[in-house]
């Protein structure tokens, strides 16, 4: 048995006829949940949380008509693409609609290396089609398969590529977007290149993402291949000297900790006991030098597979799903006594830090590095799993990485703020919020900095 | 009968060619960048010219000169600046002009005989595969891919790619030993380095595989500064965009560009330091403002195809060789300006000899990391003035690449490479190839009694 929506929904929806709209308290339930559950801190806070309404919109016109009928109402608007985020980035703190993106996956077109799609499209659809015309795409996240464009954009924005090409912030990874505003009346801009920064990476806040330009890399044939080291110190010089080698195309390169290949299904069983593996990405011309490098780090190769052939394959896995917070997600899956963090060490120092780290947290932290590019340098980020205790002690833990020098962007907290790297939003992010949902109904409270003006200010 | 002539009637219908002046010819590089080398190079030449068409000739020549003990140098088009390709003992040259086929390209690969010429090979894989060299000198329209290997090091790529050196640049070199009955080997991995910037002194590379990089459409683009500093900081800065997909990242102290670069007359305000990009296409929307922001102006805009002479032909040697055309007082360095601290040395470097030594960077990747080699000109006045400003360079931790030495040991390695020793007894017993380019097979204990020796010996 449905209970009826509220009035003011009832009432929103009745201005909304022919767009497609769902009130089943449990599929919204489900649409308004994402992978928060990673955090043992954040599953306390947000398990209650739902929105009232889920509304698919199948175009742009749509999206402007629904935004316009929200403003009207005064019904907030959490946007969702394909619902993989682990910060709570898509659940709704204060109810109103989610805005499923996921119709609005057409692919709009390819102009010099530049491919334009709607934000509702998945990476793998978009990579799939760029790859029929000798392109790929540069990033993307481990969710690659559920994940969407906008999703990646507004919520996401690290993941495979990074050991190429940095993250989505880096110049030139993101050539533009469209967005649809929550000003009155609601409108369609185009935000180029370094503008993008407003709405990259703001969880939907600073306008929905109808849009999304990427640059395009061209597609090579990438090799999988996973290798063992004796000891965690030669894996991680291993995966450092790889993205230092310019002369090796390369896509990615996680450093993972025994037991963590242990929970790897589909992997695991090829791999050897108690070594410490790297999964590479390489392009198939540099395998030969590849070796050599593995060789020269006491390593030995344990698989090799074609990328795009495991990924077309049911039986198969590619690498990648095993690497970012799916490494993450394959263990929590069997233990949830764990949780995860996620750093960035300094270039530079780089093993140093990550070695003091594992010596610091000996015994309750099991490292899993990825090799990146990182503002013109190579260093590592991490995604450790932590044993989990207390939040006191989690916040310990990242205090303790802070010492070391270890930025940490804390997966454990909801805010745009608290995640990022110094504790708060741009007054750039915060002006342009100002300008584009005044009356704060986009995604409300992720942005905990931004003060809504009131009706009478707004009208103003 | 001389032993040359001999030869020459052993070769049969293999080309060869014996007339003095073009002999001549064929026996110089662009050494004469160099004062020094050219006082000590200037007058060596070949006795004959020898062009084989494919390898079975080439092992007759091989075979015949080592039966005979004549010295051989190969050579590809002869546009390396050490005298790379200089007979220092007579004999032959051995002109690999003419084994110049593309063999074969796939995806992200290419296999080409070793006088194929650069610009040859991007043109065949641009068509075949989308993919060109990732790689060239500013020589690219004549020099050949044999050469480069055996002579060159880096250029234009090297932004983004690294140095030909670094593990995967290279993937493979077919090589033809100096024996009585010349070998084949193919060297992969590791094994390329025992050929690889070797001068051609311990084997004839007649083959070479390489990976290639995408091949975009590249937009070359000139910015100007007001100062050297504002436009080595963009530099560096740009470099290290990853985002960003790039060719070359150069940097020239005024008043240079706006003296001596022809093809930019009346463009480069006075007192400007320019920058030189090649840029792929899809990211010139996000110039303006990096350059903005980095303090300069554009100046220029122009897809490299199109352009009558490209950026890159003022950049790496060319920079020099644009000053040359009308200024033959300056030469050059070749110096490393370390990372971390490349921008600081950059700038001490400049302040200490000011005029004298005009500032000409190029921004490159080096063991993974953003830092940039200097070509600075040098105002020449005396061979020793020159040693001082390379002492003055080696001192402040900017190590010389020597250009003014023509030898291995003494240009860039400053040590003997044991690998590509020991290669040379195994591929070239007698000696015969290059003579005189690798010191250790004369002295194995040869040591570093620095650079400084060749001065002591000006005449």
């Amino acid at each position: 048995m449905s209970e009826p929506p509220s009035t003011r929904i009832a009432g929103l929806l009745a201005e909304l006829p022919g767009i497609e709209a769902e009130t089943d308290p449990v599929l919204v339930r489900l649409k308004s949940r994402d992978f928060y559950w990673f955090s043992p801190v954040l599953r306390p806070l947000l398990d209650g949380k739902r929105g009232e309404v889920v509304i698919r919109p199948a175009d742009e016109v749509q999206v402007l008509a629904v935004l316009a009928a929200c403003l009207r109402h005064r019904v907030p608007v959490v946007p969702r693409g394909g619902g993989t985020g682990n910060y709570g980035q898509a659940v709704p703190l204060e109810g109103g609609v989610v805005l499923d993106m996921t119709r609005m996956g057409r692919i709009l077109g390819l102009d010099r290396g530049i491919a334009e799609v709607e934000a509702g499209a998945t990476l793998m659809q978009v990579d799939a089609w760029a790859r029929q015309q000798g392109w790929e795409l540069r990033l993307w996240p481990s969710t690659k398969r559920t994940a969407t464009v906008g999703g990646f954009v507004g919520g996401g924005g690290a993941g495979v590529g990074g050991l190429a090409h940095g993250t989505l912030r880096e110049p030139g990874n993101l050539a533009g977007v469209t967005i649809a505003t929550m000003q009155t009346p609601p409108r369609l801009i185009d935000l180029a290149w370094g503008r993008t920064a407003a709405v990259n990476h703001c969880f939907g806040t600073t306008g929905v993402i109808t849009r999304v330009r990427l640059p395009l890399a061209p597609a090579m044939a990438w090799r999988d291949i996973a290798a063992s080291f004796p000891d965690f110190d030669r894996a991680a010089a291993f995966g450092l000297a790889l993205g230092h080698a310019d002369g090796i195309a390369k896509k990615m390169c996680a450093v993972i900790d025994w037991p963590l290949p242990s929970f790897f299904k589909g992997l695991a069983e090829l791999l050897p006991q108690a070594r410490p593996v790297a999964l590479a990405m390489v392009g198939p011309c540099a395998m030969g030098a590849v070796a050599d490098l593995v060789a020269a780090h006491d390593g030995t190769i344990e698989a090799e597979q074609d990328f795009a052939a495991a990924e077309a394959a049911p039986e198969l896995t590619p690498f990648y799903e095993f690497t970012w917070n799916h490494t993450t997600l394959h263990v929590l899956r069997r233990d949830r006594g764990l949780t995860y963090l996620q750093c960035l060490f300094p270039p530079g120092r780089t093993l140093e830090a990550v070695m003091r780290m594992r010596a610091r947290f000996a015994g309750e932290l099991v490292m899993h590095a990825e090799v990146v590019r990182f503002g013109g340098k190579v260093t590592m980020s991490a995604l450790p799993l932590v044993r989990w205790t207390t939040r006191e002690r989690l916040w310990e833990i990242i205090a303790g990485c802070e010492e070391e020098g270890v930025a940490v962007a804390n997966p454990h907290v909801q805010t745009l703020e608290e995640g990022a790297r110094w504790k708060l939003v741009g007054a750039d992010r915060l002006a342009f919020k100002r300008e584009v949902d005044p009356l704060g109904l986009l995604n409300p409270g992720k942005m905990a900095s931004f003060t809504p003006l009131d009706g009478q200010e707004a009208a103003e | 009968m001389s032993d040359i002539a001999a030869l020459v009637g052993e070769l049969g219908d293999i080309p060869v060619e014996t007339d003095r002046a073009l002999v001549r010819q064929k026996s110089r590089d662009f050494f004469w960048y160099s004062p020094v080398l050219k006082r000590q190079l200037d007058k060596l030449t070949a006795e004959a010219v020898v062009r084989p068409r494919d390898e079975a000739e080439l092992a007759r020549v091989l075979s015949a000169c080592v039966r005979r003990r004549i010295p051989v140098t190969p050579r590809g088009a002869g546009t390396g600046n050490y005298g790379q390709a200089m007979p220092l003992r007579g004999g032959i040259v051995l002109d690999l002009s003419a084994m110049d086929r593309v063999l074969w390209s796939r995806p992200w690969q290419v296999r080409a005989q070793c006088g194929a010429k650069l610009a040859d090979i991007d043109a065949a894989t641009r068509a075949a595969v989308g993919g060109e060299l990732r790689f060239h000198p500013s020589t690219r329209r004549t020099a050949t891919i044999g050469g480069f290997i055996a002579g060159g090091s880096s250029g234009i790529g090297s932004c983004t790619w690294g140095i030909l050196r670094e593990p995967g640049n290279i993937l493979g070199l077919r090589l033809m030993t100096m024996e009585e009955t010349p070998r084949l080997l193919e060297l992969r991995g590791p094994d390329i380095q025992k050929a690889n910037h070797a001068y051609g002194t311990n084997g004839i590379i007649t083959e070479v595989e390489m990976p290639l990089a995408p091949a975009w459409p590249w937009v070359d683009v000139l910015a100007g500064f007001a100062t050297l500093e504002q436009a080595a900081r963009f530099a560096d800065a740009f470099t290290r965009r990853d985002g960003i997909v790039k060719k070359l990242v150069s940097v020239i102290a005024a008043p240079v560009p706006q003296r001596h670069f022809r093809a930019f007359e009346g463009l480069i305000p006075e007192g400007m330091a320019v920058a030189l990009l090649m840029v792929a296409e899809p990211f010139l929307g996000l110039l303006p403002s990096l350059i903005a922001a980095g303090g300069g102006t554009e100046l220029y805009r122009c897809p490299t195809e199109e352009a009558e002479v490209p950026l890159y032909e003022h950049s790496w040697n060319h920079t020099t060789l644009q000053v040359l055309k009308t200024d033959r007082s300056v030469t050059y360095l070749q110096t490393l300006f370390p990372a971390p601290g490349h921008l600081a040395k950059v700038s001490e470097m400049a302040e200490r000899f000011g005029d004298e030594v005009p500032m000409h960077l190029e921004f490159v990747k080096l063991d993974g990391e953003v830092c940039c080699f200097g070509l600075q000109l040098v105002r020449f006045t005396t061979e020793a003035r020159l040693a001082e400003i390379i002492a003055v360079h080696e001192a402040a931790g900017c190590p010389i690449f020597n250009p003014h030495a023509f030898t291995l040991e003494e240009g860039g390695m400053k040590q003997i490479d044991r690998l590509q020793l020991a290669f040379k007894r195994e591929a070239d017993p007698h000696g015969l190839l290059n003579p005189g380019k690798m010191l250790a097979w004369d002295d194995p204990n040869w040591t570093p009694t620095q650079s400084v020796h060749l001065y002591e010996s000006a005449g």
